[in-house]
């Protein structure tokens, strides 16, 4: 009889909570309802997304353009007492009926390269137009010299067609200005391509997608919880001598793992349908990223799950709390256009996070650094305030 | 006599004002086995909550082993199973993985859980579905291996709430022998239920509890001699005359110890060779007596007999 009663004399540190685990997840492995829907919404989601959004579905009869007019001032001509501007005659000129069906040109507030090459990548802008400072002074004043051609630098993303459509218009247009000003035309067209990528809504999408999907783990553990305590199973684990803690975060591991899973299905569906992802991508910063995001909706779960009593409760204040942070978290929204509030939800950080690394392939602690301490720091103090919210709901005496 | 379980005025209120338990003091002496009889409602399963740790009381004090229920617990967790009423289970693990789960909560060697665990599964006739997963179970095979879990770690003090409710006679009777095998290894075991027969059947010491509060404590057959060793009889009458009239005037007969209403129209009483002397009762009440019973007393006539009311009232 007293062997029967022996414990273990092995190392034990953790064996609690990795039979707990093993038993969660064996649980939920045999769930086949349950584990289908569990996958079956995030690839349903980005597969409408694709289907939606993947093909470029309109033949592009002209090319969408920004210009940055570093020729302000324009150039004195005495005759009139006042100053001429050649690059708002080329402005107007681009914007004539006669190039409508060739540039589009947007972002008019656009000062510095810098932001336009924001919009080269996000905004589906082909090309940056940079109008010289000595523009209209090399028109009006130098005319005929040879070497003070009047100057604009083009960069483009990095198609020969958009270069080649782009520069020849360009040239063109300056070459009738010079016509006018001068009777000669002539131009200096520096074109350059920038590793810039037009991306498809879908590419742009696919990130935000991606971190929908682990949200929605967030759910699952909520109602989990809830199912727990309807059934009675955290009770009965309750009457065992297992940490409060221990029972808690070993039902958040397994929810994890499930998360990090279906992290996987999701990259792996991404690339099968053709999701952008950047040559310099670092796929540990991405892992990394998953890992501390699924942490903070492990956390929320965790809150959530010591409120509520049942299952039908959890599913319905989960699926409130995952949408609202999906919607205000930019995962539908293009970079460009935050939401309101998305400061105040880890789901915009790891947006950010994952365009940063699978869009731009910037993976800098300069470019994620804040994601990741917001991510962690949000993660700890969920999951902590989620035991604790559980000691004083579950009322477990001391 | 050493009492391993101690209770001073415990109460369990719920959203301040619903009375689940109010004011319960037990005694529960080491190795024996311990019953709450009661309806549904009175409090059996609260106060269960209450000595397993995982529900606060609203005010009072406990002991278990001389441990403090409020500071103590988890040095209570490691003394105690609990079998609850309904049927906890992990419903994706099989029987057998249901039960290592909890021995190894209770940080059980392996070798040692899983033969115990062998062991168990023969007792309760589960071994040859032991592999396979709960949700396929029955009720019944569900409701034994609710038991096992209750026991794997072979507790001091085992709390079944409700062990038998809703199992067939044959497997009811699988259930109370387990239990009587705990009974013999000295284990001190509190049973909750509202089944007359299984108090009667198990409990050494009966506590009788409605509303809350114990209304009766003893042996079950002490508790049924306080009644008297006459025969219940048991009738109903037509709407012709009042109970209110008639029970005075049984209760004049000299070998009729108590009368107690039941229900709208029923009428129990009491009387010493109740069998011999129905003809001198007809007499008596001299109105049209339907659905006459004459039986020994049992515990259910206890609790009649202290609140008016069946068990399944």
């Amino acid at each position: 009889m007293e062997k029967r009663k022996r414990i273990s004399n092995k190392s034990r540190i953790g064996s609690r909570f990795l039979a707990l685990t093993k038993s969660n997840l064996k649980s939920l492995f045999r769930d086949k309802l349950g584990l289908g829907g569990l996958f079956a919404y995030p690839i349903v989601a980005i597969l409408i997304v694709f289907f939606a959004y993947g093909f470029d579905m309109t033949y592009q009869s002209a090319y969408t353009v920004t210009i940055i007019n570093n020729d302000i001032e324009g150039v004195p001509i005495p005759e009139i007492s006042s100053n001429a501007n050649a690059s708002l005659i080329f402005y107007d000129t681009l914007k004539s009926e006669e190039y409508r069906d060739t540039l589009i040109i947007e972002g008019y507030n656009i000062h510095t390269f810098e932001e336009a090459k924001v919009l080269l990548n996000f905004e589906g802008i082909d090309a940056i137009i940079v109008i010289d400072v000595n523009f209209s002074e090399s028109i009006y004043d130098l005319a005929g010299h040879e070497e003070e051609k009047p100057k604009v630098n083009i960069t483009t993303i990095n198609d020969l067609v958009v270069e080649g459509v782009v520069g020849s218009t360009v040239a063109k247009v300056v070459n009738s200005i010079t016509m006018n000003a001068s009777g000669i035309p002539q131009s200096t067209i520096v074109a350059s391509k920038v590793d810039a990528y037009a991306f498809t809504i879908f590419e742009l999408l696919a990130p935000g997608i991606i971190i929908g999907a682990i949200v929605v783990c967030l759910g699952h553990l909520t109602v989990g919880f809830g199912m727990d305590k309807e059934i009675g199973t955290l009770q009965r684990l309750f009457t065992t001598p297992a940490p409060t803690h221990t029972i808690l975060l070993s039902d958040m591991l397994s929810q994890f793992i499930t998360a990090m899973v279906q992290f996987t299905m999701m990259i792996t569906l991404s690339l099968i349908l053709g999701a952008y992802f950047h040559p310099n991508v670092n796929w540990l910063a991405l892992i990394i990223i998953a890992m501390l995001f699924n942490l903070s909706s492990m956390g929320i779960g965790m809150i959530l799950g010591s409120f509520v009593k049942n299952g039908g409760a959890g599913a319905a204040l989960s699926f409130l709390v995952t949408f609202t942070i999906q919607m205000i978290g930019n995962v539908y929204t293009p970079p460009t256009e935050p939401m309101p509030g998305s400061a105040f939800v880890p789901t915009s950080y790891a947006v950010h996070a994952f365009r940063s690394i699978m869009l731009s392939g910037n993976s800098t602690w300069g470019a994620i650094g804040g994601d990741i301490i917001f991510l962690l720091i949000f993660g700890l103090s969920t999951i902590a305030i989620g035991i604790i919210c559980f000691h004083q709901k579950f009322a477990i005496t001391k | 006599m050493e009492y391993i379980i101690e209770t001073h005025d415990l109460k369990r209120y719920f959203n301040g004002k619903i009375k689940a338990v109010d004011g319960i003091n037990l005694q529960v002496p080491k190795g024996s086995l311990f019953g709450f009889l009661g309806p549904n409602g009175a409090g059996k399963s609260t106060t269960i909550s209450m000595l397993s740790t995982i529900l606060p009381p609203t005010s009072g004090d406990a002991t278990i082993h001389g441990y403090d229920l409020h500071k103590e617990s988890k040095k209570i967790k490691k003394l105690i199973g609990v079998c609850p009423q309904e049927l906890v289970l992990w419903d994706n693990l099989t029987a057998r993985e249901n039960i290592h789960l909890i021995a190894q909560m209770h940080k059980m060697a392996r070798s040692d859980y899983k033969e115990r665990t062998d062991e168990l599964l023969g007792q309760m006739n589960l071994l040859e579905r032991s592999n396979d997963l709960v949700r396929k179970f029955s009720g019944g095979m569900k409701r034994r291996v609710n038991v096992l879990m209750a026991v794997i770690h072979e507790p001091e003090i085992i709390f079944f709430d409700e062990p038998s409710a809703g199992l067939d006679p044959q497997s009811r009777r699988v259930v109370w022998d387990f239990i009587k095998d705990f009974q013999r290894k000295k284990k001190t075991i509190i049973l909750t239920t509202h089944n007359m027969e299984e108090a009667d059947d198990l409990s050494d010491t009966l506590v009788i509890i409605d509303h809350g509060k114990i209304i009766a404590t003893g042996k079950p057959n002490d508790l049924k001699g306080n009644l008297g060793n006459g025969d219940i009889i048991e009738f109903k009458i037509n709407g012709e005359v009042t109970r209110e009239e008639l029970m005075p005037r049984i209760k004049k007969l000299d070998f009729v110890e108590s009368v107690v209403p039941i229900g709208k129209k029923r009428i129990a009483l009491h009387a010493m060779d109740g069998l011999r002397r129905i003809s001198e009762i007809m007499d008596t009440v001299q109105v049209k007596m339907l659905d006459i019973s004459i039986r020994k007393n049992t515990l259910e006539d206890v609790f009649i007999n202290l609140t008016g009311r069946r068990l399944r009232d």
